[in-house]
């Protein structure tokens, strides 16, 4: 297990090396990150060659790039291009706001798809599978964005309509929001809505892949074998089948939350949440190539680490990974008779 | 079915709780006289990058600076320069004098929130830092023209200037002309010291010279300014404003139907106004904004180099249509912009262009065939053998923009004219109009109360150069003649008809042809009153100490 996690994680420091360097080359070939400030009338050319000798644009672009790199691991991103204000404590707060966010979103979706999916599966095509399946559907072709709206819509009218507010339409927290468990309920009442959006969507995905899961494990020989030993239901689905079932879906929340952590970008737009998909967007209106390249670079940081924890998590959960490479097979599976799904071989009497 | 019933009791106590925390939410009506206190909840579309106004010029940073602090003159909404820190107009030098002076007298009771006087001694170190070559200032305009000063006393001082200069109220009348305080700054790195908080960085206490005064700013959440305790002037009704970034503008008007914001303004877009008109307890307040659409010309392109070209483009677009069709909707009073250098609610403005380019498809037809330009199979034009076939360049995703583009593609056909649509992002196709990479370019300036800013639009010495604004190429030596003449020229009238000459010649050649102002939006809650939009770089937040909530 250790000497899978310290491979990937050498490849994964390369993988990083690279993508900076198409991060630095791709934003900085898009033109000359002064033009904005240019246009302005008024602004000095004294101004103009400040900025140029601080950020080393008059050097050729592989000097900038060093420069730049050196600036992403001694000085936190360095400075921002127009204002020269430090990148790192910004983009710190924004992960901060991204994590209360999507980490609740995810847990619940999580929880909420997972359970969702068992049931449907254990009750295959009844009134609960079909249903489950149309809202998976509908959450998965729903754009985010227009849900989101709608959300905020509904709630602006039960508003202005009743006097009673049950949950805010942006922001984190309200002006005067107070401290201990009334700041707790402020956060939630802010929260609950950009949560509900993101989440629906993920529950969608994680209810179909558990119900798919569990329709696969549910059909094994093994699990045939335990019900016929006389193990109660609930004990088979519990031990037995959801825990299996599990491995694909942990995998895939795993490498979604690598990707979700660089943002979810329209949610946080729509709610006004100052997160990591926020700080995208401003720094994209403010023209300023320094604080996209240090986003992307965090991008690419969450990404290549829910690849690793996805290989970690099913390293962990599938025992058969963690035992010792065989002369047959790839990832060092024991040789079995099935095909695809790794499934022990039965014995027969 | 335990483990149900157990379910359903936890998500009651939830609903419960939510719902007593929700009647805590509930929206006061409230009808009466302004009274003392509150808080106020500002809605603004894009949050301040920085704080300190002479390093950054975003609108947003603005509205925040000038409620905190103070430049000499306000610019209130029909143009008129208002002396502020200033005990009534300063002493010009009489005409034909030399050199050309200012003298600038301080109001005896303006003082900083620490008591401090505010005295010709902040005046001259706020002249020093502007011209300090060590600070990224945005702009210098104007400081640069200031040959030396003459401290007389404490809250005298005189400015003699290099030359005769017209705009002289501009200088100290805008955020970037904002007093600073040399007791607390002298000394400091100016670029850093205010960035994210308005202080004394030598005892860390807010400072202010305005009606308000920093609190505390959570970057992303919300910025906080209160009531200047110690503010030489009227005392502003409201405890404290809070401003809400919000940037995107369907959240914005939620959160201002749902009463969490009280207050906000924005740009134009379609469909916003029905959301907020004829609502109960909200109000709403359109007025003609400064920023003017038009269309740029790349006068070294191909056929457009070529006047009548230019002119008939322009005869050929209906700018009447466009106004009525696309913003009638939002601002029924819009009219087409028929000057490039004083915007319709400024008392000079006058009308150069129509009569040059007024909608007339059949004289644009004429004029190009006149001017030997056939017409081919496809009902395009080619003057010179060079096809009358261009490139439309503006930003993608702008949805007045982008019907303005179809509505001139449409109208341009009819005179035998073919348009592309060339649509691209905002953070890179303006790139394109500094290195003149277009054909035709759809976008917008910002007018100004004193129009001299926007010269550099016009000179031939601004047509190349990383620092040029003439992004047409436009050189014609009469007009830069008379935009230097009128720099000396101090009596306002004779300046204005300077101006005028100067946008009658620049019609002629119609190297632009321009649209319309943008209508801007201030909406407010019932529960306030004192609102009153300022269309100038003030801002909606110009009279900030003249808000206040609506008692019972």
């Amino acid at each position: 297990m250790l000497t899978l996690v310290g491979r990937r994680l050498l490849s994964s420091i390369l993988v990083l090396l690279l993508a900076t360097g198409v991060i630095f080359f791709g934003v900085t070939s898009i033109g000359d990150p002064l033009a904005t400030l240019r246009q302005r009338p008024g602004v000095s050319q004294q101004t103009i060659d400040s900025i140029v000798a601080r950020k080393h644009l008059d050097e050729p672009g592989p000097i900038q790039y060093g420069y730049w790199l050196r600036d992403v691991v001694t000085d936190g991103f360095g400075t921002t291009l127009l204002s020269d204000q430090p990148i790192w404590p910004e983009l710190r707060r924004a992960l901060w706001f991204t994590l209360q966010l999507v980490l609740t979103a995810e847990v619940i979706a999580l929880v909420v798809g997972v359970g969702l999916g068992a049931l449907s599966a254990k009750r295959q095509y009844s009134a609960l599978d079909y249903s489950t399946a149309a809202v998976g559907f509908l959450g998965y072709s729903v754009p985010i964005f227009w849900f989101a709206l709608v959300l905020q819509v509904i709630f602006t009218n039960l508003f202005r309509a009743t006097g009673v507010r049950i949950f805010y339409t942006a922001g984190l927290s309200s002006p005067e929001a107070g401290t201990g468990l009334a700041f707790l309920v402020d956060r939630a009442q802010h929260l609950a809505l950009p949560v509900i959006a993101l989440a629906y969507v993920h529950v969608a995905l994680y209810s179909r892949y558990m119900r798919a899961s569990m329709l696969e494990v549910a059909a094994a020989d093994y699990v045939r074998t335990a019900r016929a030993k006389g193990l109660r239901e609930s004990q088979i689905t519990r031990k037995h089948e959801v825990r299996t079932a599990l491995i694909p879906v942990v995998t895939l929340a795993a490498l979604h939350v690598g990707a979700v952590f660089s943002g979810a970008i329209v949610t946080e737009t729509v709610f006004s949440i100052p997160g990591m998909g926020s700080f995208f967007i401003e720094s994209l209106q403010q023209r300023d190539t320094y604080q996209i390249m240090a986003f992307l670079v965090m991008s690419a940081l969450f990404i290549i680490g829910g690849n690793l924890m996805a290989d970690i998590a099913y390293g962990y959960l599938d025992p058969r990974i963690r035992q010792p490479p065989t002369t047959q097979g790839v990832g060092g599976r024991p040789p079995t008779t099935q095909g695809v799904g790794g499934r022990p071989p039965t014995s027969r009497g | 079915m335990g483990s149900a019933s157990h379910v359903r009791g936890v998500l009651l106590v939830v609903v419960l709780a939510l719902l007593v925390a929700a009647c805590g939410g509930e929206r006061q009506r409230s009808a009466g006289k302004p009274v003392k206190g509150g808080m106020l909840v500002y809605g603004i579309e894009q949050e301040p990058n920085v704080l300190n106004p002479a390093t950054q010029e975003s609108f947003s940073a603005k509205k925040v600076t000038l409620t905190t602090l103070y430049p000499l003159w306000r610019v209130t909404p029909d143009f008129h320069y208002e002396p502020l820190l200033l005990d009534g107009e300063p002493e010009v030098s009489p005409p034909g004098q030399l050199p050309f002076t200012v003298t600038y007298r301080l109001r005896k009771e303006a003082t900083w929130s620490d008591g401090v006087p505010i005295t010709a001694e902040d005046v001259q170190f706020t002249l020093d830092t502007c011209l300090n070559p060590a600070f990224e200032i945005t702009s210098r305009l104007g400081c640069v023209d200031v040959e030396r000063t003459n401290i007389i006393d404490d809250k005298t001082i005189e400015f003699i200037f290099t030359r005769p200069f017209a705009p002289w109220r501009n200088l100290f009348a805008f955020s970037s002309g904002v007093i600073l305080p040399k007791h607390a700054l002298e000394g400091e790195d100016f670029d850093k010291v205010w960035n994210d908080a308005i202080i004394n960085p030598k005892n860390g206490q807010p400072i202010a010279s305005g009606p308000f005064i920093f609190k505390e700013w959570k970057k992303g959440e919300q910025l906080t300014i209160v009531r200047n305790q110690n503010f030489w002037g009227p005392t502003p009704h409201l405890d404290q404003i809070v401003f809400r970034p919000l940037p995107d503008v369907n959240t914005l008007i939620q959160q201002f139907r749902g009463g969490e914001i009280d207050a906000m303004d924005l740009q134009p877009q379609l469909g916003i106004v029905e959301q907020i008109k004829g609502q109960r307890g909200l109000n709403l307040q359109v007025n003609i904004g400064p920023q003017w659409e038009h269309i740029d010309f790349n006068l070294a392109r191909g056929a457009l180099s070529k006047p009548f070209v230019r002119q008939a483009i322009a005869m050929g677009i209906d700018r009447e249509q466009i106004t009525r069709d696309l913003l009638g909707p939002i601002s029924p009073e819009i009219e087409p912009l028929n000057n490039v250098i004083w915007m319709t609610d400024q008392r000079a403005y006058t009308d150069n262009w129509s009569d040059v380019i007024g909608f007339d498809p059949e004289s644009a037809i004429t004029l190009l065939q006149d001017n030997g330009c056939t017409r081919g199979s496809d009902g395009i034009f080619s003057c010179d053998g060079q096809r009358l076939e261009f490139d439309f360049v503006t930003t993608g995703g702008n949805e007045l923009r982008e019907l303005t583009f179809e509505v001139v593609q449409q109208q341009l056909r009819q005179i035998g004219v073919q348009v592309n649509a060339d649509f691209g992002e905002g953070a890179t196709v303006f790139n394109r109009l500094v290195v003149k990479d277009y054909d035709i370019f759809l976008f917008a300036w910002v007018g100004a109360p004193d129009p001299f800013t926007g010269d550099t639009i016009w000179q031939c010495v601004q047509t190349t150069g990383p620092d040029s604004q003439n992004y047409t190429g436009f050189c014609d030596p009469k007009v830069d003649q008379v935009l230097q003449q009128q720099v000396y020229t101090l009596d306002p009238g004779e300046r204005a008809a300077l101006y005028n000459e100067a946008d009658n010649l620049i019609a002629k050649s119609v190297p632009i042809v321009p649209l319309y102002q943008k209508p801007v939006y201030l909406a407010w809650s019932g529960d306030f009153t004192g609102f009153k939009n300022n269309t100038t770089q003030w801002g909606s937040t110009w009279n900030v100490e003249q808000w206040a909530r609506i008692g019972r």
